[in-house]
């Protein structure tokens, strides 16, 4: 177990538990729910994303924003409701969408202050502490 | 946070479990994003009213609010939904489909919210300088900001709701006034006079300004048009749906050069750039569907196709036009007119949030509407001003 002390992430909707641990998806680009994931499958339906047809469940997901419709935060109560979430969602700059949506659907939600970072735990399977510590496992 | 009595109470379900409900998601939202306090709202408009893409957990989740018995404490609007029942053939809906739409508005409805289904609540009521709203449709949250200087950030749907049924929102963001500085001075030098034109110097700047508030010089031909296919455009890029549009917003006297931390310089070329990517390049106009009304029309501008195409100027043989209830009703001879000229006039929707039959290839003076049903509609697009 290798772990990254550099790394530190902001807790916004502090973890139930005390750590959870999943594969981490990064996407270099902002999401917009709407029109980017699909709400029943949890696959990225954005031809241009990097991330195209990968499903974002029980991921931890990562993205330097999110942008888009006022429909957002529905997008991601679906996603909960059929139980298809991301496990938690790290951006750089929160929003009052991102934030709504996150509440409302009990999804984590963590900050960090380049997504950069995390570059090299993209795809790899990651414990994140409620306290932001994030290691690889 | 700082809660009054009342919202004290309110929090603590002394008003109600939907009231409680709703508090306390404003509360959480609000601590996150630095709220230190509340603010009352004068007007909401709740966005997500179509079925079409809240799906069941939308509806699911507004029955849950309408079984605690929520009320609305303000002025509350609603934005467009997937129908227009008086032309439900033109429409690819299901009986199913159509009946859980209806349940959606006939919720709201019960909790007072007010049937208008447009994207253009300002024509309903017009917000005031320095008002504070909670609105959540992009472009006209853009609308007000930039036009009427009223203060609101872009909610989403479910906390458009909640703000409804509280009467507040939390005091963050384009509420107070240091988040209304523009920190960007754009020098346009390029004339912007129509809608299409004014959509792409949106999309350009809510691009290119990362969040930050625009101060914004250029020589645009103000109407109703320019401004709302600016705001819309605009508020599709940027997340921060703001900016100041010299010789147009009542909040200019707030632009001061020495905030100014970056100077953009628009010319000709980044409006052509921003067009290539948005639109289509095959031109089989044989399939085409030209559609105006993204965002819905306002009664002037109503007259102003009328009066093109009743000059012979413009064809308007089944082209889609789409607007608010309030202002059919307003505008009802001349839409009577514009559809004997073969038009094809819907109230309460659009093609983005419905699914309007259209051919594969759409054919608009909106970049907003460009961008959107490319992407959830995949069809092909093209940009063309009316004239």
């Amino acid at each position: 177990m290798s772990i990254n002390n550099e790394v530190r992430l902001t807790p916004l909707i502090e973890l139930n538990s005390n750590y959870l641990e999943g594969v981490m998806l990064v996407s270099p680009t902002p999401i917009s729910p709407l029109g980017d994931i699909d709400p029943r499958t949890s696959e990225i339906i954005d031809p241009q994303s990097p991330l195209y047809g990968v499903s974002i469940a029980n991921k931890i997901l990562v993205a330097p924003y999110f942008r888009g419709s006022t429909v957002g935060p529905y997008i991601l109560f679906s996603l909960k409701k059929y139980g298809v979430a991301p496990k938690l969602i790290i951006v750089e700059q929160v929003d009052p969408m991102l934030v709504t949506g996150c509440v409302i659907s009990n999804i984590p939600l963590y900050q960090i202050n380049s997504i950069e970072r995390l570059r090299n735990l993209s795809n790899k399977l990651v414990r994140v502490y409620r306290n932001g510590r994030i290691e690889q496992v | 946070m700082y809660l009054t009595r009342l919202e004290e109470k309110m929090l603590n379900g002394e008003l109600g479990e939907a009231v409680s409900i709703a508090m306390k998601a404003i509360v959480k939202v609000g601590e996150i994003l630095g709220a230190s306090r509340l603010v009352e709202i004068t007007h909401s408009h709740i966005s997500g009213i179509s079925y079409l893409n809240i799906g069941d957990p939308g509806l699911e989740f507004i029955e849950y609010l309408s079984s605690k018995n929520a009320r609305v404490r303000v002025f509350s609007t609603m934005n467009p939904s997937s129908i227009d029942e008086d032309k439900i053939h033109i429409f690819n809906i299901s009986k199913e489909e159509l009946a859980k739409q209806k349940k959606i508005v006939e919720l709201l409805v019960k909790m007072g919210v007010k049937p208008t289904l447009t994207c253009t609540p300002y024509y309903i009521r017009k917000p005031k300088l320095g008002e504070h709203l909670a609105w959540g449709e992009s472009s006209a949250v853009a609308y007000a900001n930039i036009v009427f200087g009223a203060r609101t950030n872009k909610e989403g749907g479910p906390l458009a709701l909640f703000a409804a049924i509280t009467g507040r929102t939390y005091y963050a963001g384009l509420h107070l006034e240091e988040n209304r500085i523009p920190k960007v001075y754009i020098k346009v030098n390029t004339r912007i006079d129509n809608a299409v034109k004014a959509g792409l110097l949106g999309f350009y700047i809510g691009e290119v300004v990362r969040g930050k508030i625009p101060y914004i010089d250029a020589t645009i031909v103000y109407d109703e048009s320019t401004l709302k296919a600016f705001s819309a455009a605009y508020a599709t890029s940027t997340t921060t749906p703001h900016a100041l549009l010299k010789g147009v917003s009542p909040e200019e006297k707030i632009y001061d050069k020495e905030f100014i931390e970056e100077r953009i310089i628009v010319d000709e070329k980044e409006l052509i750039e921003t067009l290539n990517k948005l639109v289509d390049q095959d031109t089989n106009e044989s399939r085409k569907t030209l559609f105006i009304g993204c965002p819905h029309l306002g009664i002037s501008e109503i007259h102003y196709i009328y009066d093109l195409a009743s000059k012979g100027k413009i064809g308007i043989e089944g082209m889609i036009i789409s607007t608010s209830r309030y202002v059919y009703e307003k505008a009802k001879n001349i839409i009577a007119k514009l559809e004997s000229l073969g038009a094809i006039v819907v109230k309460d929707t659009c093609p983005i949030v419905s699914r309007l039959k259209i051919k594969d290839y759409l054919i608009t003076n909106s970049v907003k509407a460009a961008f959107y049903m490319k992407r959830l509609h995949k069809v092909k697009v093209m940009l063309r001003d009316v004239n």
